[in-house]
């Protein structure tokens, strides 16, 4: 991994630690010695083209796929087979998926208080004055009793978010958030995520989206093959970055 | 492009060619087609029937039926009337459907979830048993449980028993098992799954049980094993052998590969502990000895279990428990209140349960408390005369109504008894009733676990995965994402199949079970009322079918999304 510039956090700790990451799906290797540190309130962006693993690593990092080797430390918590430590460390991280995943039998305030009631044992008061703080926050408060079923995408989006909030996780994961929307979808919920970014979350996107990379990153991660080919600031990336499949992969898309 | 609108020059042909008025006039056309057919038919049955004077009419209901029912209930005799075999035909038919449709849901649940599982084993047997059962007819299903399984059964004079007459010995070292798993898997409770001192100490610890309880039954049929329990001769040529076998065994698993060491280790100590627990005798040997009488006879005849008899004092235990029913239900609501309002999780489900066994404990206390009758009437030769209630029952002068009557238990668990060529108690099922009942129950079992496979794939793998990211458990999951979600999909069809038991139920006349359209068809050949009869039974099969279906809709309501 070629430790081409220094990387800049805003806050030394580093909450998420991956060493040596590897995993297989059958006989192909689709995370070849992942090692990154997130530190706390940094928003690292992951790109590179499909089938890279970007996908895959993140959902490594809340359990959702295996690793096979290599050490996961969430928050000092290892990710094990130990199924309390999943539990714990999947409490203290919330997850946007590309097709918003929205619980389609529930309202959308029945979506954002379940896990709080559930697993965090809110009285049904405070996790239902904490969803209508939140949709207020992702500007959707008028929505709070329809069924997911009876709004657009980039709504569902922003409830999909708010729902992981609610559970006032340390750590955001969005796995390509707006793929599925919308052109005209997508600003609106970059603008949440943005907000979000700006109030201190540590998050790490999975994203096509270059204009929001650039503007919000504080570092940037390019996937190629299972493994990390370059990494650095966005000013780094875009203007000078070094790996000739770095520089493919920019001149196709931008 | 310019809209040209060109008015019919020709008015009549302008209505006919209005596209509501071809419309009218083929509905209109239509209704008098199907009425002028239907008229026909009707006509023509009567008229013909009225010739040999068999007019449908319901009168012949009331006329004696004179023929006998196998395994008829006590209120019908050959003397009683057409409409009280209908009846008996009525209640045997409902018999099989209700216990029919109860048994092939859980079944077929079941299955379903099998056809599901990551086990190999597990997926393959239920696949096979799935195809198996779906794909030969229903009717060669009943001939195979019929005369392949009920009529190989043993003969009414040598009867299948269950449990077996004797003494089962229960070894008092089975307790000790159990304590020492529990206490074992606590220890180990805080390791991770693979960990290898976990592993060691868990396989060990069956190693240990598996070779002991193996040793106990060679001892237990062969002379020279029994001599090698408690003998701890150090010098004895087999113990010195069996000693370096396992020294061998140790050094094997020592050097097994990485991932297959501690399990072999465990597996090499554990049988060790066994073997030198069994040879010093220090296991013990002790066993408690239980008297087995038989509950449940199996012969060609039909199957006989014990029966349960209400006493005087049931109304009194009854009252008990239905107090602390109401309790449990009181405490569901207000703990669910106190769940919503606190957030903190109560195991209500449990404060329910004990609230109701408490009562339940009580009441059979209190009811059980007070004193049987010292003397009661009895019959003795001819003339009623008090005796003290033991020496009454001593002497066989109790009915079975006059021990329902002075019991001190809210029940009576009456043993099959048999005397003679019948049996004098017990609930007797007979083998006809019994293979309809597995036919049905088997056969729709294997539609419904294809149901409940397609319901549970249905819900999108999202679903799943959003919830494990929130930190749901795997059971709140199942409960209140995937199974609201998976009903939705089950319901409808699950409907059908319900449809399909209960319609297949008419089945019954190919083994002879005397359902309602055995019954009613013996009735029609009696009586000449064919129109009357097939009336009555396609209007009971209609009231079934629209019952399941008023039920089903209910639930599909329930279960049904909002979208825009």
């Amino acid at each position: 991994m070629p430790d081409t510039n220094q990387v800049t956090a805003s806050n030394g700790e580093p909450i998420i630690i991956c060493r040596d990451v590897n995993k297989w799906f059958g006989e192909f290797h689709v995370l070849r010695d992942i090692s990154v540190d997130v530190a706390q309130q940094e928003v690292v962006v992951v790109i590179g083209p499909s089938g890279s693993g970007k996908s895959t690593f993140i959902r490594c990092i809340n359990r959702l796929e295996e690793h096979q080797a290599g050490q996961i430390i969430v928050d000092g918590i290892e990710l094990g087979n130990d199924v309390r430590n999943i539990a714990a460390i999947r409490r203290e991280i919330g997850m946007v998926f590309q097709q918003f995943n929205l619980f389609p039998h529930k309202t959308v305030l029945e979506n954002i208080t379940l896990a709080p009631t559930k697993v965090r044992g809110w009285p049904r008061e405070k996790a239902e004055a904490k969803a209508k703080e939140l949709l207020e926050r992702v500007g959707i408060p008028e929505q709070a009793a329809k069924y997911p079923g009876q709004l657009s995408g980039g709504q569902q989006q922003r409830v999909a978010i708010a729902r992981a909030l609610a559970m006032e996780p340390k750590i955001m994961l969005f796995d390509e958030p707006t793929s599925a929307l919308d052109p005209e979808m997508i600003k609106e919920v970059l603008d949440v995520m943005k907000e979000l970014a700006r109030s201190g979350m540590t998050m790490l996107v999975v994203t096509h989206e270059m204009g929001f990379a650039r503007e919000v990153a504080d570092r940037i991660l390019f996937f190629d093959q299972g493994r990390i080919v370059e990494q650095g600031t966005p000013t780094y990336f875009f203007e000078s970055a070094q790996h000739p499949r770095t520089k493919l992969f920019l001149s196709q898309i931008l | 492009m310019s809209a040209k609108s060109r008015p019919s020059r020709n008015p009549i042909l302008a209505i006919i060619s209005n596209v509501r008025v071809l419309q009218w006039v083929g509905q209109i056309v239509f209704v008098i087609i199907v009425v002028a057919l239907f008229s026909l038919i009707w006509t023509s049955i009567v008229t013909s029937l009225n010739t040999k004077n068999l007019a449908p009419n319901f009168d012949f209901l009331q006329n004696r039926a004179g023929f006998d029912i196998s395994n008829a209930p006590d209120w019908y005799s050959s003397n009683s009337d057409y409409w009280t075999a209908f009846q008996v035909g009525v209640t045997n038919s409902l018999r099989v459907i209700v216990s029919g449709l109860v048994l092939t849901t859980i079944l077929g649940i079941l299955m379903g979830i099998f056809l599901l599982s990551s086990n190999w084993l597990v997926r393959t047997i239920s696949r096979v048993y799935v195809e198996v059962l779906r794909n030969t007819p229903l009717l060669v299903q009943l001939f195979t449980w019929y005369f392949i399984v009920m009529l190989a059964l043993p003969s009414f004079q040598q009867p299948l028993t269950f449990p077996s007459e004797g003494v089962l010995p229960i070894p008092l070292r089975f307790a000790i098992y159990l304590v020492l798993f529990i206490f074992l898997r606590r220890s180990v409770d805080h390791l991770v799954i693979n960990a290898p001192r976990r592993v060691f100490i868990i396989t060990a610890f069956y190693a240990a049980v598996i070779a002991l309880e193996g040793a106990f039954r060679l001892a237990f049929t062969q002379p020279t094993w029994a001599a090698y329990y408690g003998s701890g001769n150090l010098l004895e040529f087999a113990f010195l052998l069996y000693i370096v076998i396992s020294a061998v065994l140790l050094a094997a698993a020592w050097f097994a590969p990485q991932e297959l060491r501690w399990r072999a280790l465990g597996l090499a100590v554990g049988q060790l502990i066994g073997g030198l627990l069994f040879y010093f005798g220090i296991a013990p040997n002790a066993a408690l000895r239980v008297e087995l009488v038989p509950a449940v006879y199996i012969s060609v005849r039909g199957f006989v279990f014990p029966e349960i008899l209400a006493t005087a004092r049931l109304a009194e235990w009854l009252a008990f428990v239905s107090v602390g029913v109401a309790l449990a239900i009181i405490l569901w609501i207000y703990f669910g209140r106190l769940i919503e309002t606190t957030g903190i999780q109560y195991q209500r489900g449990w404060y329910c349960v004990l609230a109701i066994v408490i009562f339940a404990a009580l009441g059979w206390v209190f009811a059980t408390a007070q004193p049987p009758p010292t003397v009661v009437p009895v019959e003795q030769d001819g003339q009623i005369v008090l005796l003290p209630l033991d020496e009454a029952r001593e002497q066989g002068l109790l009915t079975r109504e006059d021990e329902q009557l002075y019991s001190t238990q809210p029940f009576l668990f009456v043993l099959p008894e048999k005397r003679g060529l019948r049996f004098v108690s017990g609930t007797e099922i007979a083998p006809e009733y019994m293979a309809l009942l597995l036919g049905l129950t088997v056969y729709t079992s294997a539609f419904i676990a294809e149901i409940v496979r397609a319901g549970i794939l249905a819900v999108p793998r999202g679903q799943l995965e959003a919830s494990r990211a929130l930190g749901l458990t795997t059971v709140q999951t199942l409960r209140m994402i995937i199974l609201p979600q998976a009903l939705r999909v089950i319901i409808p069809p699950l409907g059908n199949q319900y449809l399909n038991l209960s319609k297949n139920s008419s089945l019954a006349i190919a083994i002879a079970y005397a359902d309602v359209v055995l019954v009613t068809t013996t009735i029609m050949n009696q009586s000449g009322q064919s129109v009357t009869g097939i009336t009555m039974i396609m209007i009971f099969y209609l009231i079934i079918s629209l019952l399941i279906s008023v039920v089903t809709n209910g639930f599909n309501r329930r279960f049904k999304l909002v979208t825009r």
